[in-house]
């Protein structure tokens, strides 16, 4: 939001986009009028005079000239408006005399005040938004423009780690809900002169700030426009935050998988546009959202850059590796002791039938039992206060496993292939994606209590026509498994050392590809 | 893309309905019987249906069915509530009718995948009526079982077999199971045999050997070999010592101990592996065939005051040896081309591989028709190569 | 909201080897090594394997070339001009027929054999049903869509038929290899026809060629999609016979799979591995049916020109599972199979020798300057 300060068609922030306000507004875009009383009568009226809506009047210069100065209590850094506008105006501005107020306005924005972001708009509509973002409205008697100052100080949260993705080596920081810190988040990481904020303003109420960040020069300019199309459609009344956006954006609202990723922390999406993909910033919502991606994306962490690339390279390895357990084990479990016996080892074979003898329930059956039980835990888990949740976690998880087993309701192997399960599903670093991997569990579970492995095998067939079929802004989600892209791969499942990482991912088309120049 | 969706979706709801219906191979782990053991005796059935068919015998056929829950030793319970195993049998007349009584006799249902020791009593597999490949026809065609399936021959009863009580293993067929694959200990006993590999020599028409098991008081000895002849029809056991002459022919050492005398004292060799090369040259119609035997290992016991550290007394164990495995290999060619008529050798495979042309023509007179095998002349040659002699030079000074 | 064409969805030559491959390596595999065992002697089928691999690429090539000349037009409309447009008709339908005979084939194949070895009770009509199902899934997509199924599925099934190869090498006796060359000609040829009908399925670069990058890479991208298969399938009979012996091998009903029963896996900490071993190569079989659904469609559609994608699978699929279920046992079965690939050679020793002619045509027309197929 950066104003060219004093000029009386400075580029009003409504004006970049295409944004269809003036159809779906059913607030008249009135022009202001001369008189300072009526602006301030029309405009508490809009507002029906709220409490918080604080008017401070005063008279500058020789000829006591009447000013007033509007703002929104809570809203606004009541010391900057004092120091910077009502200090100089006062005090300032005592020797001139003037008789216009477009001469005063002028000399007023130009030499008085010591704001630094001014600007002017000339209806209500745009005053009250004005108003209503944070800035200070200053009228002054005979002016049939308001100036504009803005002022904005409200009380928000700190950077602090991230909540929801702590990683061990790497920074602390992550995104909170102003969204002018998340922007300067942003920029302070990546100091690149062709970094592009595309701001909206979403929602019919509630004039959500939303920011749009690609690189130019490095983003393929038609993702650009399909996003830029997509943002521009949404006509609701509040975009409340992030996750709608994303809902929204994505391609394909019947699909379990994440279209687009979101993330807390701003290494992640400085790191996605410098790949060519695009960034979208929520006002109120510290979780950013970084698009397109393609399955491949979900087994990246920023984490496996900051690190040797073997080490990398072994724990991606093994995220996969959780996947698969995450998804398939309680199915195979199902499958091995329902219907194939003969494919487990015979010493194996013959302790788990002796220890599931007193067990009432089919496999089946227990692992549905299990898993819910385990699902339930986990969303309680979250909703209690921290200290407690974690106790109830790991109390519930032990003890009710073991009672359990005591009861001889379910099988100890049970209690381990839940656990094993629960704890791979936790290892990812996206979580969108985990919570649609646990979807397609119970799904997977069903398959193969009707035909064993049979049924695993198909639904792994399914699970890979959705993702041939599935597209994210036109990528097809299986990219850059099919189709191959091989130079992608140097980053997917191994973590190439630095030296190889010279490109910036083929499936993107991006305009720019080579991020490292040869030595 | 919304309407393609839809389309396969409507497709796999209609399917789902079908489903429904229900699972219908879904079987409870604890409800299936594992039958880790068959044993089959030959039972003479007297009376009524000797006038029906020639064959008025019936096969006992003996099952051992693993108790799982029997099979937990400590833990919460008190162990030893009950046995690990149990045997049932029935008679009938084939294999698959066996199965289908004993799904009357039992509350878990024979299962068969986790099968892993046949045994046959001799009567059983001698003559036409009772017959080798019929028996295993079952064991064969069923997709339960593995080819992995190890096969024995017993002297006496099967069914005895499986009771033998043993102090390390929870149940008979683990103890027999584990024994069967000593023969990297013992070369008087054959490899392990496996039903596929039976199945083959089967359709090859060839002679084979199937590991023998004789039972004891105090457990099982598996010592010796049945020999299987023209028509896989039953001929005889070979001796301890004339299967380790077989072994060492057909290359099937896996270890074990050479024993022989030198001046009147025992010597052992620990053999750890052995070679064996046959030599074919053509000897009128037939063919004459030189054996070579390298054999390779370890001194295990010496003579108390013998200096092995000099190099005259290796070479003349060395020999010794040599002599000893050549003296076993000819007491088993004899037994083989003079009692038996049959080639276990594998001399005939070795003519199809490396002479086709010859073996078109002579392969039907083998073992059987003019016995071309018992008159063929056959050299043994063997050479052992003592590479280590142990931890002490003598264990009593000169 | 619709989709943007972000990349212009054709495929490269590798995924073209990769879906040619995808479609002959197939349920022949599976019982080739006993055919192959009951007609030469010894261990000699790898000749026979070899000379059809050789049949199979030239054939390959040539139609191959068929998509050079293609460009963009659908090989209905390309024949039409050179045949007349009846007797193309005829053809395409013939051809619409055959696949779904294919389709069916591979459909009541997973029947059988999952009947054998994963179920005991379960109907193969369920079976059947739900694998059509799924099928009828991946075919109410897109072509693109099908073609990356096959770059997903194949590297699982080509990785673990080198480890089950890999780990048979502890339990193949070389010697049954022995003795070598010794078969007569006669058998090495029935030999070969027999491989001959294990390698159909590269006809499909007719049809798929029009969705390539540049259809100049065709013949040789078919070229390769032939090779890769002939050199697994070479593999795999030999490891068969050095496990099993010819004699052995000629009685065993499903030879590879049996194979992945044999294989011990070091640790021994799962046993049977021919349920893992088919249940991956069903996605393999997957792909061939599925391909050959999609032909079948895009056969009659280009004639017909009526219709949605979806009108089309709601058409043929009764029809192929019907098909599929009416042979009674596995003897009719096989019968069946032989009976679509003698029509399935037949139309591409047509198709072969259609070519020379259909190059005159096109080269007459890009003289006198009219629009015909572009290069």
């Amino acid at each position: 939001m950066f104003y060219r300060s004093g000029r009386r068609n400075s580029r009003h922030r409504y004006q970049q986009g295409k944004h269809k306000r003036q159809q779906n507004n059913d607030r008249e875009a009135i022009p202001l009028v001369s008189s300072i009383n009526a602006n301030l009568d029309r405009i508490a009226g809009i507002l029906k005079a709220p409490e918080d809506l604080v008017v401070r009047s005063f008279k500058i210069g020789v000829n006591r000239h009447a000013c007033a100065i509007i703002c929104i209590d809570g809203l606004v850094d009541k010391a900057l408006i004092q120091n910077q506008v009502i200090d100089p105006l006062l005090h300032h501005f005592t020797e001139q005399q003037v008789d216009s107020a477009n001469k005063i306005a002028t000399l007023v924005v130009d030499e008085v005040l010591t704001s630094f972001d001014i600007g002017e708009n000339e209806t209500y509509e745009d005053s009250i938004g004005s108003l209503l973002s944070g800035d200070s409205v200053l009228l002054i008697e005979g002016l049939a423009t308001a100036i504009i100052i803005g002022s904005s100080g409200w009380n928000s949260r700190s950077v602090e780690e991230p909540q929801t993705e702590s990683i061990i080596r790497g920074p602390r920081e992550g995104f909170v809900e102003d969204i002018r810190t998340n922007t300067s988040l942003i920029r302070r990481r990546l100091r690149e002169p062709n970094l592009r904020l595309i701001t909206y303003k979403l929602g019919e109420r509630a004039r959500r700030t939303v920011v749009m960040m690609y690189i130019e020069g490095i983003v393929h300019p038609d993702l650009v426009e399909e996003a830029k199309r997509r943002i521009e459609s949404i006509e609701i009344d509040d975009v409340e935050g992030s996750g709608t956006i994303e809902q929204w954006m994505s391609d394909s609202f019947l699909s379990p998988f994440p279209l687009i990723a979101n993330t807390e922390r701003p290494d992640k999406v400085t790191g996605g546009l410098l790949q060519g993909r695009i960034g979208i910033l929520v006002d109120g919502d510290p979780f950013a959202l970084v698009l397109p991606i393609t399955f491949s994306s979900n087994l990246q962490s920023p984490e496996d850059y900051y690190q040797n690339w073997l080490i990398a390279t072994l724990t991606r390895i093994m995220r996969l590796g959780a996947a698969f357990l995450a998804t398939f084990l309680p199915a195979l479990y199902i499958s091995l002791l329902e219907f194939h016996h003969g494919m487990i080892p015979s010493k194996l074979a013959f302790s788990i039938a002796g220890a599931r003898e007193g067990v009432p329930f089919p496999a089946v059956v227990e692992a549905f039992i299990m898993e819910i039980t385990l699902e339930l835990l986990r969303e309680a888990g979250i909703r209690l206060p921290k200290p407690i949740g974690q106790t109830i976690g790991i109390v519930g998880g032990l003890v009710i496993g073991e009672a359990a087993v005591s009861a001889g309701i379910v099988s100890p192997v049970m209690v381990i292939v839940v656990a094993v399960t629960a704890i791979s599903s936790f290892s990812f670093p996206s979580y969108s994606f985990a919570i649609s991997l646990r979807m397609v569990r119970f799904a997977i579970m069903i398959a193969a209590a009707f035909f064993g492995l049979y049924g695993i095998i198909l639904s792994y067939i399914m699970i890979n026509i959705h993702f041939v079929n599935l597209y994210s802004f036109g990528i097809p989600y299986s990219t850059p498994f099919a189709p191959l892209f091989w130079g992608d791969w140097k980053d997917i499942i191994l973590r190439a050392p630095v030296e190889y990482l010279k490109d910036r991912p083929r499936m993107l088309q991006t305009r720019d590809s080579i991020r490292m120049k040869r030595k | 893309m919304g309407k393609r969706i839809h389309g396969g979706k409507c497709l796999i709801a209609v399917c789902a309905l079908t489903l429904l219906s229900g699972c219908w191979d879904r079987v409870e782990i604890d409800e299936r019987g594992f039958v880790t053991g068959v044993a089959i005796d030959l039972v003479k059935k007297k009376g009524e249906e000797a006038n029906e068919e020639s064959s008025a015998q019936q096969f006992k056929g003996t099952y051992q069915i693993i108790v799982p829950a029997g099979l937990r030793s400590g833990g919460n319970e008190s162990g030893g509530g009950g046995e690990s195993y149990f045997n049932i049998s029935a008679s009938e007349r084939s294999i698959m009718a066996l199965t289908a009584r004993l799904a009357t006799k039992t509350s878990r249902t024979p299962y068969f995948e986790h099968l892993a020791i046949i045994v046959l009593s001799k009567d059983v597999v001698k003559g036409k009526s009772a017959d080798l490949a019929d028996l295993l026809d079952f064991f064969l065609r069923d997709n339960e079982m593995r080819r992995d399936v190890k096969v024995l021959i017993t002297d006496g009863k099967a069914s005895d077999i499986f009771n033998i009580k043993s102090q390390n293993e929870k149940y008979p067929l683990a103890y027999i199971e584990s024994t069967l694959k000593n023969n990297f200990k013992s070369n008087y006993m054959l490899p392990p045999s496996r039903i596929g590999d039976i199945h083959e020599q089967i359709l090859k028409d060839i002679s084979f050997t199937i590991q023998k098991i004789s039972h004891y008081e105090d457990g099982i000895s598996l010592v010796g070999a049945a020999l299987f002849g023209g028509d896989h029809a039953f001929v005889g056991f070979l001796s301890g010592e004339e299967t380790q002459g077989l072994n060492f022919m057909r290359q099937q050492i896996k270890g074990g101990v050479v024993e022989t005398q030198m001046d009147e004292q025992i010597v052992d060799f620990e053999v750890e592996r052995a070679k064996s090369e046959i030599h074919a040259y053509p000897d009128g119609d037939s063919f004459r065939f030189v054996i070579k035997v390298r054999a390779e290992g370890a001194l295990g016991k010496s003579i108390r005051n013998l200096d092995v550290a000099k190099l005259s007394t290796i070479t003349a164990m060395e020999e010794a040896f040599a002599k000893k495995i050549e003296a076993v290999c000819y007491e088993t060619i004899t037994a083989l081309q003079k009692e038996y008529n049959t080639d276990a050798i594998g001399l005939l495979s070795y003519l199809r591989q490396n002479h086709y042309r010859s073996w078109l023509k002579l392969k039907d007179n083998w073992d059987e028709g003019e016995n071309l095998f018992s008159d063929a002349k056959i050299e043994v040659q063997a050479k052992v190569n003592i590479r280590r002699l142990g931890n002490i030079n003598q264990s009593e000074g000169e | 909201m619709s989709r943007r064409q972000y990349d212009d969805n054709r495929i490269s030559a590798p995924e073209m080897t990769i879906t040619v491959t995808s479609m002959i390596i197939g349920v022949g595999i599976l019982t080739l090594p006993r055919v192959l065992a009951g007609t030469t002697e010894s261990s000699d089928g790898w000749i026979s394997i070899a000379l059809a691999g050789c049949f199979g690429m030239l054939l390959a090539f040539i139609l191959g070339k068929y998509g050079v000349l293609l460009g963009n037009e659908t090989f209905y409309d390309f024949i039409g001009k050179l045949i007349t447009k009846p007797i193309a008709a005829g053809l395409m339908i013939v051809v619409m027929f055959y696949y779904a005979m294919y389709a069916s084939y591979e459909v009541r194949a997973i029947a059988n054999i999952s009947k054998t070895y994963l179920f005991e009770r379960t109907p193969s009509e369920a079976i059947g049903l739900t694998f059509l199902l799924i099928v009828c899934y991946a075919v109410s997509g897109s072509r693109i869509g099908i073609i990356r199924l096959n770059t997903l599925f194949l590297p699982f099934v080509v990785v673990l038929t080198m480890v089950v190869l890999f780990l048979s090498n502890t339990i193949i006796v070389w010697q049954e290899l022995k003795p070598v060359f010794v078969t007569k000609p006669g058998p090495l040829l029935t030999g070969a026809q027999e491989s001959g009908f294990t390698m159909l399925g590269f006809e499909s670069i007719l049809f798929y060629s029009t969705m390539m990058k540049r259809p100049k890479d065709a013949p040789k991208a078919a070229v390769f999609g032939v090779a890769i298969p002939v050199v697994l399938y070479m593999g795999i009979y030999l490891a068969c016979v050095g496990i099993f012996s010819q004699a052995g091998l000629q009685e065993i009903g499903y030879p590879a799979i049996e194979l992945a029963k044999e294989v011990k896996i070091p640790g021994e900490f799962f046993e049977r591995m021919e349920s893992v071993f088919f249940t991956i190569w069903i996605m393999t079989i997957f792909n061939s049916c599925t391909m050959a659904f999609d032909m079948a469609m895009h056969a009659g559609y280009s004639v017909f020109k009526k219709g949605k994608r979806i009108h089309w699978v709601i058409l043929l699929a009764p029809i192929i599972y019907y098909i599929g279920m009416m042979p009674k046992n596995v003897i009719a079965f096989a019968k069946y199979g032989s009976f679509i690939s003698y029509i399935g050679y037949g139309l591409i020793i047509l198709l072969a020798i259609l070519y020379p002619f259909a190059k005159r045509k096109v080269k007459r027309s890009w003289a006198s300057g009219s629009t015909g197929g572009n290069a």
